[in-house]
């Protein structure tokens, strides 16, 4: 019956696997996590949009080719004030003033929160641990995030008023490590 | 003139795990919220099957939006692999997602349980999914959902600790069996599902990670792994497990582990370990029993969450 009727299809493979990539990477924040490689010429923002967006959710994106690009997933582009996926390519000053903006949901619905996907250098071994505690970590646990400035860490703690927050996701060649607003991260 | 059959659309089949893509997407989202939301109800738009509602949809649903050909899946019904309802909807998943099966929990990459948590303890990286009746906490205090929704916004949780004082000063003793609520990472407060309170402290730091799920009222929300759930208790009445001190599993010869109580014809009642799939597995390691040589590399029993003379894992979680 399975072989006849129902394919594990390449595109439903790859689109499984980053969401249980982001899935465990929600589960166990600061881990960093392997994203599933593509065949289909996609870099980690585009799998991100394969697992996540469809014509019943939005997006925003500053740069107008990952905007472009994203936007064949049949998502809304919005305003980064009210959308529910935020794609920053780059955290530099500009987008770190458009982090400020985003939303936080309702107490009544706080899953509108926004999720944020940001792109960063996980290989800076120059980057200041962050310690990270919280639901999903045992006790703590240290990673190094670099491209994100500190300020962000400062900002992340401002808005974040559980359950009001935002969730992200740091992602750098085929990686990624989660962090929901449940998680307490401090630059050591 | 056409006829029905050729303007029927041709059979293609179904989608693989059953559920079209933008179901399995929209779930995907949703689960990910209820994880960054430990114990928030999400809702989202719950998808007919080819089962009613009320027989484990909503757990089903999650399975579906989860499960792949490199998946383990075991399906637990009251503690039992056997049931009628689980063996039909382990059967459903495995067809529709080319998974695996087992009765072994430490094995299992993803379970779906009705109402029991295994007696073994859950691993990292291993997913438990439990079917919900009711995932509202708040509704025996509170028939109006748009007030309960208001009272989690709020952490109000005031009629729900009257309610448990007025059983006290009533009965002497917190009357609530299963779906004890819990309050989950300090916030919100929800119904474990109709697990018995034996289980409940098994969510509490566990390094699993547990979704609930109802289909009828199209909710989803989740425990994640290493995050505190504390049922509700006062100070001075602490929570208690069922008590079932002195019970002997007449098929394994244990104790303290959650038993079935079979009533017997003339009186009296013998019990069994209600973890089926455990129970197969310490079956399996008795030495004198002739599978025992015969049966190529079964795998051990592990660590269970109550040591042989009781005793939770945790120490001083239960006072």
């Amino acid at each position: 019956m399975l072989g006849a009727t129902a394919t594990y299809s390449h595109a439903e493979a790859i689109a499984r696997q980053a969401f249980l990539a982001l899935m465990w990477a929600l589960s166990y924040p600061g881990r960093v996590r392997q994203l599933p490689p593509s065949r289909f010429d996609e870099d980690d923002f585009m799998l991100f949009g394969r697992a996540l967006l469809d014509p019943e959710t939005s997006y925003f994106c500053p740069d107008g080719s990952l905007a472009a690009r994203l936007a064949r997933h049949g998502a809304k582009s919005r305003s980064v004030a009210s959308a529910a996926y935020v794609f920053l390519p780059r955290l530099d000053e500009a987008a770190l003033a458009l982090v400020s903006e985003v939303r936080l949901g309702t107490h009544a619905l706080p899953d509108e929160g926004a999720t944020l996907i940001v792109g960063c250098d996980l290989d800076a071994a120059d980057a200041p641990e962050i310690v990270c505690s919280g639901p999903g970590i045992e006790g703590q646990v240290r990673v190094r995030i670099g491209s994100v400035p500190l300020a962000f860490w400062e900002l992340r703690r401002q808005m974040i008023r559980y359950p009001l927050g935002f969730d992200a996701f740091f992602v750098h060649r085929g990686r990624v490590v989660g962090f929901p607003r449940t998680t307490q991260a401090e630059v050591a | 003139m056409s006829t029905v059959a050729e303007l029927a659309s041709s059979n293609r089949g179904y989608s693989y795990a059953f559920l079209d893509e933008f179901a399995k997407r929209e779930l995907r989202r949703r689960i990910l919220k209820a994880i960054a939301i430990p114990g928030y109800q999400v809702p989202y738009a719950s998808r007919e099957l080819p089962i009613a509602r009320g027989w484990g949809t909503g757990g089903l649903q999650v399975t579906l939006a989860l499960v792949g050909p490199d998946d383990v899946v075991k399906v637990i019904d009251q503690g039992a692999d056997d049931s009628v309802n689980a063996a039909n909807l382990r059967r459903f998943i495995a067809r529709m997602a080319g998974a695996d099966t087992t009765t072994d929990a430490s094995r299992a990459t993803l379970i779906q349980s009705r109402h029991r948590i295994p007696e073994e303890r859950l691993q990292e990286h291993q997913t438990l999914v439990l079917q919900v009746p009711d995932p509202e906490p708040l509704r025996s205090v509170e028939h109006d959902i748009s007030k309960a929704r208001l009272m989690h916004a709020e952490a109000d949780y005031g009629l729900l600790w009257l309610s448990l004082y007025e059983q006290l000063v009533r009965y002497r003793r917190v009357t609530l069996g299963a779906s004890y609520p819990c309050l989950v990472h300090h916030r919100y407060v929800m119904s474990p599902s109709p697990i018995p309170r034996w289980d409940v402290p098994k969510l509490h730091q566990s390094a699993h990670l547990t979704l609930l799920s109802a289909g009828r009222e199209k909710r989803l929300y989740a425990v994640p792994p290493y995050t505190d759930v504390r049922p509700l208790e006062f100070a001075d009445v602490p929570f208690r497990v069922e008590d079932q001190r002195g019970w002997m599993c007449y098929r394994t010869g244990l104790q303290n582990k959650f038993m079935n109580e079979l009533p017997q014809t003339g009186g009296g009642a013998i019990y069994e370990i209600s973890d089926t799939g455990f129970v197969e597995k310490v079956l399996r390691k008795v030495p004198d029993r002739e599978a025992a040589g015969s049966t190529p590399a079964q795998a051990a029993v592990g660590a269970t969450y109550y040591d042989d003379e009781g005793r939770f894992y945790i120490d001083g979680y239960l006072r």
